[in-house]
């Protein structure tokens, strides 16, 4: 899990033999890059993936902040372009939209309809020395354990498919004949590229 | 004795604190004025019911001693009222040991 991952930075900010050179860190700097470092760590960790089914009929550049989505129907006469998922470990449904607005992009489309949302969990391990005091008043002493602990993490996983609306218009129509997508969504992701066949993102 | 009751009921608190829910949303469509009335739960396969907008998309994750059904469709319910939603559509909950997640689609009239 992350948390390792972490720790590891941190030892190698705070030994500057392991990385090979001297970090010209003041104490104040070198904190703030580990309290960066940890809590990119900590936080969800989101990733999209798509596969082209139909090419877009033109290489019309879509921003994924553009992106609307329905996760009832698909508005009358839009073309559907390929498959689309976005997971996030830790993370809510707020993590993984955007990614999942990215990869609609990212095929040409700018309508995705979102199929289907699961959580599946699963346990872990994690082992992590204590400290403690373990000597008397005259002879103060500090011993060392190790404390094995089992976690769950989440994963929310959103899948669905991704729609160019072309001539199409997404009118304000009514469950479940035709859902009311809007642009209005407080989403932004960043600017998409031109669309591929298969391709994968990580974001930390 | 006095003592010891008071550390009874301050484990029993804390036995009672060790639950969070968390509730989130993502907008698909313009929500309505939050209310305090009731929100029906269609769970998976149940039909949407016509004319109703869709709102978007909601997610109650229970921790602790929260990760059940109830306090997952609570924190849906909850989330809904404050979208305008009257119903939340095709819900679907996840089990996990120590954590719950439940999704469904915020719809008002």
């Amino acid at each position: 899990m992350p948390q390792p991952l972490a720790l590891s930075v941190e030892r190698h900010l705070l030994n500057r033999a392991n990385l090979g050179f001297r970090l010209p860190l003041t104490g104040f700097a070198r904190f703030g890059a580990i309290l960066l470092v940890t809590l990119a760590a900590c936080g969800p960790s989101v990733e999209g993936h798509s596969v082209a089914t139909h090419t877009a009929i033109d290489a019309k550049h879509i921003d994924a902040s553009q992106v609307r989505l329905s996760a009832v129907s698909v508005p009358e006469g839009a073309s559907e372009l390929g498959i689309v998922q976005a997971h996030t470990v830790q993370g809510s449904i707020e993590d993984a939209v955007p990614e999942f607005r990215n990869q609609v992009a990212q095929l040409g489309g700018d309508f995705g309809k979102i199929d289907n949302v699961a959580t599946k969990f699963e346990t872990y391990t994690q082992t992590r020395t204590e400290s403690y005091s373990c000597g008397t008043v005259n002879s103060p002493r500090t011993c060392t354990r190790t404390v094995t602990e089992t976690r769950e993490a989440e994963t929310t996983r959103i899948i669905g498919k991704a729609y160019r609306l072309g001539g199409a218009t997404a009118t304000a129509s009514k469950a479940p004949g035709g859902a009311a997508p809007r642009s209005d969504v407080p989403l932004t992701a960043p600017p998409a590229t031109p669309s591929s066949p298969e391709r994968a993102s990580k974001a930390p | 004795m006095k003592a010891k009751s008071v550390g009874f009921f301050s484990y029993c608190l804390l036995l009672a604190a060790c639950g969070t829910t968390t509730t989130h949303s993502v907008l698909t469509g313009a929500p309505g004025r939050p209310h305090a009335g009731d929100v029906g739960i269609l769970m998976g396969d149940d039909a949407v019911p016509a004319g109703m907008t869709e709102v978007g998309l909601v997610q109650a994750i229970g921790h602790g001693t929260n990760a059940d059904l109830e306090h997952v469709v609570d924190g849906l319910k909850e989330k809904a009222r404050e979208l305008g939603c009257t119903v939340v559509a095709k819900v679907k909950v996840d089990q996990g040991s120590s954590t719950a997640s439940g999704t469904g689609i915020c719809l008002r009239p």
